[in-house]
């Protein structure tokens, strides 16, 4: 079943074109991750599909309706951990979260047990009665986690719910978001980092000033461009020879020497590492250390795009 | 909800610091500072004035024409004036007597004021109001008297117009420091700008986060507003209240016996604050604290020339500039509250509270329309 329905959506903030002619699908169950540098657009899409933002043209379902400002019974199965930490200095963590769950629930008791179990899904049982300002910069952002998932929505929509968290904090997030997507929910994630999508999307769509440039699965993703393997190997008294013979091998497109440095790319086909080993015992070169890496995301994004995704 | 909304007002600091706090604090102060000074004045007394006339000028000659005309006026309900002309050493001992409150010595191109030791604060504004006024008209009166003699009376009747706002027309028992507690008490209300604001960072997602959150959820907006603005408006009455007892048992001017009046005065002005606060949030740019510092900036400024700090101001801008007096909320709240504690004229109270009140109304409104929107253009 489709969650969300976007068709040719076009934004426009006076003569820039944030959005331009944006199509998206995402499926019930699960984890769509929303890729892009700064600016691309991430953030304009989805407060367009929750009818935050305005929009000049296209069409946005959510669970087969259209959906408006006044959709209540939409907005009721949906919910939102945005970017920054939206949350109220004058309420305790506990009071907080009440605050958000009691925007959507309105019976007393089954507010009460969503709290304590949204207090327990984020790990904060221990810091209920501390304001905000208290708070770690971790713990915050759980706090904000919490508050957007405390009604049990059907969709969730993470918004670079990472930025600025230490490591610790990060893998218990992204476990969290990897638990609701098994309980369930459907979730939206926004990020510039290339790693959380790579460990939790389904699916993704590179967004790019404003247009969807690739979507599908992170594997099929990798599939669409020439790069197969980076190899890595230091070694030392590599001729020029040695590198033509190197290039000549069968998918290795492009070779590198510098420093005692060797770096091969190779494109569909076999691995060819083990054969680059082999072609250097022959010649009883010194080798090192040796590191192969397989196509990332950020492949992706530079072959599409020119760019790194994190030079924006 | 609203149990939340009222604990977020509650447990601001500088809410309560600034709007709870500082006003009690202003006021004592002013307590202990005008409690060492004459309280005999009473600002509708008669003031006896010595004019020396250092010169035989056309200067000190049109200043003895003024104060002729002003003495000469119909003091019936107003300010009266005798003015006597005299050598200086017999002016300074008369002032040290008693026998006048204050003189003027006219040399060629200026006036000197010499005010008794303990002068009151309406004699000082007296006394400077009537010198300034003449040395910035001379050129006006020195033309009338070469022209129209008679066009004369029209500047010393508007200048015994303003003698009289400042002593208080009509006024039996007036109290010349009351203008101080007023203007603390309007300021504490003024600062409530600050709990419009704390409406607008509640239901606008593009002024703050939580906002936003707000406007996504399936709640009502207009309950989410109405609740909010109403957990504003309990928490500044009740600020406002604690005001109105300390100015009634620690300060001694009468309240009670006026409750009604300034019921209403209290909360039309409250509203008033709250909406102004939405209003100029919405008007200025930038963060939250980057608008709540340019609002600051605004009321400071409303509440300066309101004559918070300077008590003549208001008179300086009356006579230069009066649409300011007119529009400046800190004024207009100053001279309701100033009104319906010293004035008997109910006419001119009823059309100001009248004025005050639809003008809330009208905000009030316009603050529903604007923190009722859900779609927004940008973020």
């Amino acid at each position: 079943m489709e969650v969300i329905k976007v068709k040719s959506l076009v934004k426009k903030y006076k003569e820039l074109v944030a959005l331009e002619h944006l199509d998206l699908t995402v499926n019930e169950g699960e984890i769509f991750g929303l890729l892009g540098p700064n600016g691309s657009g991430k953030s304009t899409a989805i407060n367009c599909i929750l009818s935050l933002l305005s929009y000049d043209k296209g069409e946005i379902e959510v669970f087969g309706k259209k959906m408006t400002p006044k959709a209540y019974d939409l907005k009721r199965m949906i919910g939102v951990v945005p970017q920054e930490v939206a949350v109220y200095e004058e309420l305790t963590v506990r009071e907080n979260i009440d605050f958000f769950c009691g925007l959507y629930i309105k019976d007393k008791e089954t507010r009460k047990k969503y709290v304590d179990e949204a207090i327990d899904f984020v790990g904060l049982n221990d810091f209920v009665k501390f304001r905000p300002k208290k708070l770690s910069g971790g713990l915050k952002r759980r706090l904000n986690i919490a508050c957007g998932i405390a009604h049990k929505p059907k969709l969730i929509f993470f918004d670079e719910p990472t930025v600025a968290v230490d490591p610790q904090s990060r893998n218990k997030i992204l476990d969290g978001i990897e638990e609701l997507r098994d309980q369930g929910a459907t979730i939206v994630y926004t990020t510039h980092y290339i790693e959380e999508v790579d460990r939790l999307a389904t699916r993704l769509a590179i967004l790019d000033k404003g247009q969807v440039i690739a979507t599908g699965t992170p594997e099929e993703l990798k599939k669409m461009i020439k790069k197969n393997e980076s190899i890595t190997i230091e070694v030392s008294g590599l001729t020029e020879k040695n590198i033509a013979e190197i290039e000549a091998m069968g998918s290795v497109y492009s070779v590198s020497y510098e420093n005692g440095i060797l770096k091969a790319e190779s494109g569909e086909g076999k691995h060819v590492v083990t054969d680059i080993i082999a072609f250097l015992q022959k010649e009883e070169l010194d080798i090192g250390n040796i590191y192969s890496e397989q196509p990332t995301l950020n492949d992706v994004f530079l072959e599409i795009t020119g760019k790194e995704l994190r030079d924006e | 909800m609203l149990k939340y909304f009222m604990k977020m007002v509650l447990r601001n600091k500088t809410n309560l610091l600034w709007g709870l706090i500082f006003p009690i604090a202003l006021m004592s102060l002013f307590k202990l500072t005008f409690s060492n000074i004459s309280s005999s004045e009473n600002t509708l007394d008669t003031r006896k004035i010595a004019v020396v006339l250092d010169g035989s000028g056309l200067y000190q000659e049109n200043f003895k024409t003024v104060m002729d005309e002003l003495s000469k006026q119909d003091s019936e309900g107003g300010l009266a004036v005798e003015v006597s002309y005299t050598d200086e050493k017999e002016a300074s001992s008369g002032l040290d007597n008693g026998d006048y409150d204050f003189y003027y010595v006219v040399g060629d191109e200026d006036i000197t004021v010499h005010l008794g030791e303990k002068y009151g604060v309406a004699t000082g504004m007296i006394a400077r109001e009537i010198a300034d006024t003449y040395k910035f008209n001379m050129d006006i009166i020195n033309e009338c008297l070469k022209t129209d003699p008679t066009k004369i009376g029209e500047i010393t009747e508007s200048l015994g117009n303003r003698l009289d706002y400042i002593a208080m027309e009509k006024e039996e028992e007036a109290d010349v420091y009351m203008w101080y507690y007023v203007s603390t008490l309007v300021m504490g209300i003024l600062f409530d700008y600050a709990l419009g604001l704390r409406v607008l960072a509640t239901v606008r997602a593009d002024v703050a986060g939580s906002a936003m959150r707000v406007a996504l959820s399936s709640s009502s907006k207009t309950r989410m507003v109405v609740y909010c603005l109403f957990a504003q408006l309990v928490s500044s009455l009740a600020k406002t209240a604690v005001h109105l007892l300390f100015m009634q048992f620690v300060i001694g001017i009468d309240i009670a016996s006026k409750a009604g009046i300034i019921a209403v005065a209290i909360v039309a002005t409250t509203v008033f604050s709250i909406c102004l606060g939405i209003l100029l949030g919405m008007f200025f740019k930038g963060d939250v604290q980057s608008r709540e510092n340019k609002t600051l900036g605004f009321v400071m400024l409303s509440v300066f020339i309101s004559g918070e700090m300077i008590v003549s101001l208001p008179g300086y801008i009356e006579k230069y500039a009066p649409v300011i007096n007119r529009i400046n909320p800190a004024t207009i709240f100053n001279k309701i509250f100033y009104r319906i504690l010293l004035c008997e004229n109910k006419g001119d109270l009823a059309m100001n509270l009248l004025i005050l009140t639809i003008a809330s109304l009208v905000m009030l409104t316009a603050s529903i329309i604007i923190l009722r929107r859900e779609t927004y253009a940008s973020l």
